[in-house]
């Protein structure tokens, strides 16, 4: 037996690195199930996001609207609800919108009836802006950042790290010490409301503090998998960064709080550069490079397909093990038509859709970005771990969106679709419904299932300590 | 589809929308003094940068006669555009740049997000890459590397060379002279690099030059004035890289330098010289114009407007529409030193083959711009009625008299508008019945009076442009046949047509003293703090003494209290 711990620490400078080696069986213990040096096997989280939540219904209407008391939705009892399944628990049935996921139906759980349960302060006015407040919540279980609806600000809206970050940092998360990437950030349609910001971007390290998004399949695949630089190339790059690393610390020594503040970051980022400079990576079955650029929105699913198959790689190889894929982005601009052919004839742009009032299309719109969900899951469930177990059954996925609805910009019945066993910590398959219920909970399952110690989460109204019923410890 | 409002909910609908009206400031109201209808929510505070205050609504020109305070300085990081600009002007041409991490645009300026957003990890690593890659480029240039190290290297690397090297590459990378502190690290990094083979040292050494923050981040923080207790002033080099970098978007160039080193950026004097200098180089400062326009105008959004193919059969009219834009503006602001007010009613258009059309001009076919005269009883005067700008805030499919409204409000008159609540009732877009213009639907919309409460700021400015379509061509029916009422007031002022509308922008001192504040925002890369509000109003009242030429203006913006002096950081 060899101890993964021994094999996986190396010596940088007297601070221990870690080496992103594959896993080998002869690592793991009789039964497969942990690695024999008593570490577990890891365990990975990913999130998938969709622009525009679900087609409207009755359901989003609003019964306990404090900022703007009174109005009324123009949500009609009629329309039948295509997302919700009608029955709870195990063994749910499947409805309209959720058909994509249908082949996956027992790697999921649906989650439907949470909204945000963060205060609104009252100044400035625009912090319960529908798009913002989602995407906020969903993102970081906080509130927005208070900073009213001037969409300028907008581009910077979240108040904290975001749950791919929370976890990448989180000490118990990469104990052994972390792999190349303590996280990857993928984007997959280039129709955004503007290229920047919050409307870009679903990874963020804090306020003013965004992960783009890599939209580039090529460039994904340059950044994960072309031939590292040889040992002389290593070293003269390690000394070159230990000199630019003092020239940030004494340039932040003379800056105010707030500037000094993003200098330590770029000091931090510049450190672990230099970590991943040394982190030796054994062989590993690359994926093939891509060789399509994917540009344009047409070709958006088979372009998830070429980076999925680079991401699951990825995660394989233990280059990372936190993802985050904005498939859309908040306020998509993508256009499609009722029939659900992106730029096809009539076609409408989806956050004008929302506006205007199509719902034929903002549904064929929820099941595209439901589509391309399950072709993620397809290629989580192709690939095995080396335990024998799909990589899906070693990860936790939390597919959410911007909110409820796009109609009224509603928040309420703001969809949680999680997919994956997290190790054996979740049972999946399950359809749970919590009418007005906290959308912290998706968040605290996520963190409890990866082994983190999370008595609670969610921040300025947003806390809950319940996490959901079917993690299974 | 509405369900109508039950009566007894009115008062609360009228207590929120005067709720919003006090938060939020429903501004652009006409009795709004010159330059007051600017509340601005994120502006305030004294060391606001960027989107990073939370300001509340009391900001904007309230205490325009309080006394010049000054504000912290600014850290940007260059922008991609200067970063690219000055690896152009260190190096050549022949240097390519990789990618580098998006800009981020807060408040129209990529410049604000560059003092504002923390560059990512994966953006560190781009500029690590792009540092190495630069720097191995260079020295795979023989000729080019000896230009750049500037002296003959001996074998092994000696010191003269070498300090030599840094001190004269490291002052026009850092924009400053380089410490005693930091020449001993670079000395000791090229012989941990290797001194037995000296242009590698030499590579490497360059390598870190150009992905220290000295380089990626302009660092401007002053000194103390002895004239001025409290304040600092910029300091000579730190001058010549704001004065660079605003009117060249690139490092200081020999002259500025010299003149840093001279001691001659401190005073007043020497700045307004320098400016002057390099103002009247007309060329480069097209481009800073252009720049500064493209942003203050979002013309570059333009790029992905799919027109219909009859108009477009090309796929570049997007990109004359804005080159036209442009070229007007550079017009009046250079070529002519023209009243930059005219740019709203200026029958002096430039066309091409994608524009004289759209124009009802001859036609044209050339591809390159060139001065045409609009007819003095055509719909079409200034840069209102220019492809670009009616076609910029529009919905794919119909033109939007609220978003062109809330462009002109916001962008062009520096107004505020109060967010849409939650829950907001849609505008119907597929209602039954006869078919309904758009006025008619913003109406029904406005009927709603939690509607009004913003929407009565931006439609009846915007509908005052019905008289064009979504791609800027002129109309007097819709396709339903139904006649186009291009009515609109400003303010309580009536017009009709977007012509008309450019008429009385022209001569609303609102826009000027925004066209200030944006300039203001652009050249100090943050937002304005309150203690600022003396020079934006004096910046204003220079631009009219001045006959609101744009050169004037830049000099007075540079020469101002607020570019020059500075305080220390909120530590």
């Amino acid at each position: 037996m060899i101890s993964r711990r021994r094999m996986l620490r190396g010596m940088l400078r007297g601070s221990a690195v870690a080496l992103g080696l594959p896993l080998f069986e002869a690592m793991l213990n009789e039964n497969g199930t942990a690695l024999a040096a008593g570490t577990g096997l890891p365990v990975r989280y990913g999130l998938f996001f969709w622009g525009n939540g679900l087609p409207w219904t009755y359901r989003h209407r609003g019964t306990t609207d404090t900022v703007s008391p009174g109005i009324m939705h123009p949500l009609e009892d009629s329309l039948t609800d295509l997302y919700t399944p009608t029955t709870e628990g195990k063994g749910f049935a499947i409805t309209e919108t959720l058909k994509p996921l249908e082949r996956h139906l027992a790697n999921i759980n649906v989650v439907t009836g949470l909204e945000p349960k963060t205060g609104i302060p009252a100044a400035p006015v625009g912090q319960s802006d529908g798009h913002m407040r989602g995407i906020s919540v969903a993102l970081t279980a906080d509130q927005i950042r208070p900073m009213g609806f001037d969409h300028d600000p907008h581009i910077f809206a979240v108040n904290r790290a975001t749950l791919d970050q929370y976890i990448a940092k989180h000490p118990q998360f990469y104990a052994d010490g972390a792999p190349q990437y303590r996280s990857l950030e993928l984007g997959m349609s280039s129709a955004v409301l503007h290229d920047f910001g919050t409307w870009n971007s679903v990874s963020h390290n804090g306020p003013n503090s965004i992960n783009p998004p890599q939209r580039d399949p090529k460039k994904l695949f340059e950044q994960l998998f072309s031939v590292k630089p040889d040992l002389t190339e290593i070293a003269h790059r390690t000394s070159v960064l230990d000199v630019v690393s003092e020239d940030t610390k004494q340039l932040s020594k003379r800056l105010g709080k707030r500037d000094r503040e993003r200098l330590d970051e770029h000091l931090t980022h510049i450190s672990e550069i230099a970590r991943r400079l040394n982190v030796t990576r054994a062989a590993c079955v690359s994926p093939s490079a891509p060789t399509t650029a994917f540009t344009g929105e047409t070709t958006v699913l088979e372009k998830l397909d070429v980076m999925a198959d680079i991401l699951v790689a990825a995660l394989r190889c233990d280059i990372s093990r936190v993802f985050t894929i904005a498939f859309t982005t908040g306020a998509s601009l993508l256009q499609m038509n009722g029939k659900g052919e992106i730029n096809g004839a009539g076609a409408h742009q989806m956050h004008d859709t929302c506006h205007g009032g199509e719902r034929d299309v903002i549904t064929a719109f929820t099941k595209l970005n439901l589509t391309a969900y399950a072709k993620l899951l397809d290629k989580l469930t192709a690939d095995k771990d080396v335990n024998g177990q799909t990589l899906l059954d070693s990860s936790v996925i939390l597919g959410t969106s911007e909110y409820g609805e796009g109609f009224t910009h509603s928040n309420k019945e703001h969809p949680f679709i999680l997919a994956g066993k997290a190790g054996g910590k979740l049972d999946t398959g399950w359809h749970v419904r919590e009418e007005g219920g906290n959308m912290a909970r998706p968040h605290l399952t996520v963190l409890r299932a990866l082994g983190i110690d999370a008595p609670s989460y969610g921040f300025n109204g947003g806390e809950t300590s319940a996490a959901l019923p079917f993690l299974t410890t | 589809m509405f369900v109508s409002l039950r009566p007894a909910r009115t008062a609360l609908y009228a207590l929120f929308c005067s709720g919003l009206a006090a938060l939020a400031g429903c501004t652009g109201s006409p009795t709004g003094a010159p330059g007051s209808g600017a509340q601005q929510p994120a502006t305030t505070g004294g060391t606001s940068s960027g989107g990073g205050s939370g300001g509340g609504a009391s900001g904007g020109l309230a205490t325009a006669t309080a006394p010049f305070s000054p504000s912290a300085p600014a850290l940007p990081r260059l922008t991609t555009a200067q970063y690219h600009n000055v690896i152009r002007d260190l190096f050549g041409p022949a240097i390519q740049v990789p990618d580098l991490e998006p800009d981020q645009r807060p408040y129209s300026f990529s410049i604000i997000g560059a003092s504002t957003a923390t560059v990512s990890e994966h953006g560190v690593e781009q500029y690590s890459q792009a540092a190495f890659g630069i720097a191995k480029a260079v020295f795979a240039d023989m000729a080019l590397r000896q230009t750049v190290v500037g002296c003959a290297p001996a074998t092994p690397l000696d010191d003269t060379c070498l300090v030599q090297f840094i001190n004269q590459f490291g002052l026009r990378a850092w924009r400053r002279p380089v410490t005693a502190d930091e020449l001993t690290r670079y000395q000791a990094l090229a012989g941990a690099i290797g001194r037995a083979a000296p242009w590698v040292a030499l590579q490497y050494v360059m390598a870190a030059i150009l992905q220290s923050p000295s380089f990626l981040y302009r660092v401007e923080l002053g000194e103390v004035d002895a004239s001025k207790p409290g304040w600092l002033h910029y300091n000579g080099y730190e001058m010549a890289s704001r004065l660079s970098f605003l009117l060249r978007n690139s490092f200081p160039d020999t002259e500025l330098f010299a003149a840093a080193s001279r001691g001659e950026l401190v005073s007043k004097e020497g700045v307004i010289a320098q400016a002057t200098r390099l103002l009247n180089d007309t060329g480069p400062t097209e481009t800073m114009i252009s720049s500064l326009y493209s942003e203050y105008l979002d013309l570059p959004l333009l790029d992905t407007v799919k027109f219909p193919d009859v108009m477009d059969p090309n796929h570049t009219l997007g990109a004359s529409m804005q080159s036209e834009v442009l070229e007007i503006v550079n017009r009046i602001a250079l070529r002519e030193s023209g009243d930059m007010r005219t740019l709203f009613n200026t029958r002096n258009v430039a066309v091409n083959s994608d524009l004289a059309g759209l124009y009802g001009l001859m036609p044209n076919t050339s591809t390159a711009l060139t001065s045409a005269e609009l007819s003095a009883d055509g719909p079409r005067a200034g840069i209102l009625t220019t492809g670009a700008l009616l076609t910029l805030n529009n919905r794919p499919n119909r033109t939007s008299p609220t978003i062109r409204g809330l462009f002109i409000r916001q962008r062009l008159l520096c107004g505020t508008v109060p967010p849409p609540p939650p829950g907001i009732p849609p505008i119907m877009e597929t209602d039954a019945g006869p078919p309904k213009t758009i006025r008619e639907k913003l109406e029904q919309h406005r009927s709603n009076p939690t509607c009004a409460a913003c929407h009565q700021f931006m439609d009846p400015i915007g509908l005052g442009m019905e008289d064009f379509d979504q791609y800027g061509r002129f109309r007097s029916t819709y396709e339903t046949g139904q006649v186009v009422d291009s009515g609109g007031d400003v303010d309580g002022t009536p017009f009709s047509g977007a012509k008309q509308l450019g008429q009385l922008l022209s001569q609303d001192p609102r826009v000027t003293a925004c066209l200030v504040k944006a300039l203001y925002r652009y050249g100090s890369a943050r937002l304005e703090a309150e203690g600022e509000a003396k020079t934006l109003e004096d910046l204003d009242t220079a631009f009219g003494t001045k006959g609101y030429q744009m050169r004037p203006l830049l000099t007075e913006l540079v020469s101002s209290d607020g570019f020059r002096f500075t305080v220390e950081g909120a530590k």
